[in-house]
């Protein structure tokens, strides 16, 4: 697993506006905490070299030697939670937890699918239902992701967590049950309806049925009494 | 076509539409996506016409999932109604979108295929989109 160092700012100042301020100046507000930490540390990383840190090959699994400025220690950290804007995509807030070479951590690792499968020539379609799986191991152990070969799938067969191999020392979390890929037959395409069914089918959406028509009615009295009153 | 099974009141308000999608944002499902860049009403008959032009673009060949669902009553006096005695008559249902709502998502097809099929399906559409599909990492 990579280790990329990080020089860091901590940042005094909290809050909606300051957060602003920090992003307008291309740096992303962050957080780091952990277990052997006894309070959070409010921190500022610089945008780009941030981006550049979750496009390396390890993605969001990266291990980051973060040396914060003023401080002689270095934290060995990882990413917790990447907040990003909903519609620019731009990175808003960075949590990061701090880590411990030696003690064993959850972390999610992507599924790669991998080959042609078999049903594919009948019409079947590739579906990944879990895109990744939760695995348990030494923080230097984390493989980038692990690969799902989906050569010998037909239609309606489907690739679980028990068939991934897996590297030495590492555990998988999740239920071994659970369906990573399938091979699913093509839905058939149903005739549109027309403009008079479609506007049967909305009159009927708004119809009252009796049972309620009695509640409204009494809704209403209610409504009436209060107001003469 | 979408439609409520049952609703608790047949009208409501008609609401703001401020603020950014605070869910829904991000791809679940699919490899490609169509998301809402403004705010606005996307009616069912509209959710549905786009849904089969994307359906007739990929000809079987992959999945689409639809992210929004109209649950908004909208009513409507009737043509040549004097205003005033009360509320109209439900007429239509709606999805609020948000800036940022993923409205489709899609997958078992090409890049270019799903650009297509979302083009398409743009034009049915009320509200500006952009397609964004997941990031390989």
């Amino acid at each position: 697993m990579e280790r990329i160092g990080l020089t860091v700012k901590s940042r005094s100042e909290t809050g909606k506006c300051p957060a602003g301020r920090l992003r307008r100046a291309g740096r992303v507000p962050a957080v780091l905490y952990g277990k052997e930490m006894k309070v959070s540390l409010p921190l500022s990383l610089d945008n780009k070299e941030l981006e550049k840190i979750l496009h390396t090959a390890a993605g969001g699994n990266v291990l980051v030697d973060l040396n914060v400025e003023g401080e002689n220690k270095t934290h060995t950290a990882m990413f917790k939670d990447i907040m990003r804007h909903p519609l620019k995509g731009t990175i808003q807030h960075v949590d990061l937890v701090e880590i411990l070479m030696n003690k064993k951590i959850v972390v999610e690792i992507p599924v790669h699918v991998i080959g042609k499968a078999a049903g594919i020539a009948f019409g079947g379609i590739i579906q990944q239902e879990a895109r990744t799986i939760k695995i348990e191991c030494l923080p230097a152990e984390i493989p980038a992701s692990v690969d799902a070969d989906v050569t010998p799938l037909g239609v309606g067969q489907a690739l679980h967590v028990r068939d991934i191999k897996l590297p030495e020392g590492v555990r998988v979390i999740d239920e071994l049950s659970m369906t990573l890929v399938s091979v699913v037959a093509p839905t058939m395409e149903v005739a549109p309806k027309t403009g008079e069914e479609v506007q049967a089918e909305l009159a009927k959406s708004f119809e009252v049925k009796e049972e309620d028509k009695g509640k409204e009615g009494k809704e209403e009295e209610k409504g009436k009494g209060k107001e003469k009153k | 076509m979408l439609i409520p099974k049952k609703v608790k009141f047949r009208k409501q308000q008609r609401g703001k539409r401020r603020g950014l999608a605070q869910r829904g944002s991000t791809l679940s499902f699919g490899n490609y996506g169509l998301q809402a860049t403004e705010c606005g009403w996307l009616s069912t008959r509209q959710i549905e016409a786009a849904r089969i032009a994307m359906t007739r673009c990929i000809k079987r060949g992959g999945k689409i999932w639809i992210r929004i669902f109209p649950d908004k009553p909208v009513t409507k006096k009737p043509a040549e109604t004097r205003m005033g005695s009360g509320k109209g008559s439900p007429e239509d249902w709606v999805s609020v979108i948000k800036p940022g709502r993923i409205l489709y998502e899609m997958e078992g097809v090409t890049e270019d295929v799903a650009r297509e099929a979302f083009r398409l399906a743009t034009h049915k559409i009320s509200i500006p989109t952009k397609f964004i599909k997941r990031d390989v990492v």
